[in-house]
């Protein structure tokens, strides 16, 4: 019974040391290839949220300088993972993905924002000036029947 | 006519027909000159590049760095755009850029070549390339001695990629800036 307990021991041992070196340095390949191909998805994403922003007219200057800091430590995360730097690449990615927290809610606010302010431009500068031009037309039109019914009546009186 | 200037001004609104990319390197002085040629080991040097999107939306690119001998593939710069390929060379690194339409995007690129000179085969051995910070591996690359331009022959040169939405991958944006070297042995 002793000697069976010494055995698993022992084989608990081995299995601790053979696992040593993954639990010091934290991220393998599998790992780090893995915060890689996830922060690359995320940024992609993000730019994506830019673009909508982008269209419904707002200023995305903030947001692309941000998708720039991030894209940055995705490259050096690509770079760290290309050369074996497992540890390196992983730090990198969760950096790159840590940046773009909160990048959603920010783009929407931008975009609902731009999406409100180009509404009202709308109305103030097209729907304004439309019926701007309809109010000069009708107001031109009834000054100038005014007019050539005083005119007229005018001549009318001269002549009779 | 006063009062009608703003619903004509959306009406009569000529349409942008072209899009495209600029991408160009400046000098030290910021200006396009004074590149750097006769290239030192371990010196450090300066340039500038820059992206200018007018593609009518903002831009993820990707700007590949890359860095040839003589005797390498070269990205092609003749023929339409649509046919141009890019090196093939491995990448040493990318600098990833998102540009607004209408926008334009610079970056100071400060980088240094480590290489030695191997007296029996008379070439240049390339170790590394430290580009804004980052160590770049280049062992493998090699420059033999150019008889005709009398230089051991270096390019570091830049290509764009974007980010094509639609097929949800970079594709080569057939744009390409480099430096020429003389990779000096004093």
């Amino acid at each position: 019974m002793r000697s069976v307990l010494f055995w698993f021991a022992g084989l608990a041992c081995v299995l601790l040391v053979a696992c040593a070196p993954s639990l010091v340095h934290g991220a393998d390949e599998h790992d780090a290839g893995l915060a890689v191909a996830s922060a690359e998805a995320r940024v992609v994403e993000c730019y994506n949220f830019a673009l909508e922003a982008e269209r419904a007219g707002a200023n995305v200057s903030e947001l692309l300088r941000v998708l720039d800091e991030a894209g940055d430590l995705l490259s050096k995360a690509e770079l760290a993972y290309g050369v074996g730097d497992y540890d390196g690449a992983a730090t990198y990615a969760a950096q790159c993905e840590g940046r773009l927290a909160g990048f959603e809610v920010q783009s929407q606010t931008l975009r609902d924002s731009a999406a409100w302010q180009r509404q009202l431009d709308l109305m103030v500068n097209v729907v304004g000036s439309a019926a701007g031009t309809v109010a000069v037309l009708v107001g031109g039109w009834l000054v100038w029947r005014y007019l050539r019914k005083k005119h007229g009546a005018t001549a009318g009186g001269a002549a009779a | 006519m006063l009062v009608a200037s703003p619903v004509l001004s959306r009406l009569l609104v000529y349409p942008r027909t072209e899009f495209f990319t600029e991408l160009w390197l400046l000098g030290p002085g910021h200006m396009a000159e004074d590149y750097p040629y006769n290239v030192t080991r371990g010196q450090n040097y300066t340039v500038f590049l820059g992206v200018g999107d007018r593609l009518g939306y903002c831009g993820y690119y990707r700007v590949e760095v890359k860095f040839r001998n003589q005797s390498q593939p070269v990205p092609e710069s003749f023929g339409p755009l649509g046919n141009r390929s890019s090196s093939g060379l491995p990448s040493l690194y990318s600098i990833v850029a998102f540009v607004g339409d209408e926008m334009v995007w610079e970056t100071p690129l400060t980088f240094s070549f480590d290489y030695s000179y191997n007296v029996g085969l008379g070439q240049v051995e390339f170790n590394s390339l430290t580009l804004n910070g980052v160590v770049l591996d280049l062992s493998g690359y090699v420059s033999g001695w150019n008889a005709t331009r009398s230089e051991f022959y270096g390019n570091l040169f830049f290509e764009t990629w974007i980010y094509n939405g639609t097929t949800e991958s970079f594709q080569y944006h057939e744009r390409f800036v480099g430096l020429r070297f003389n990779m000096t042995l004093s």
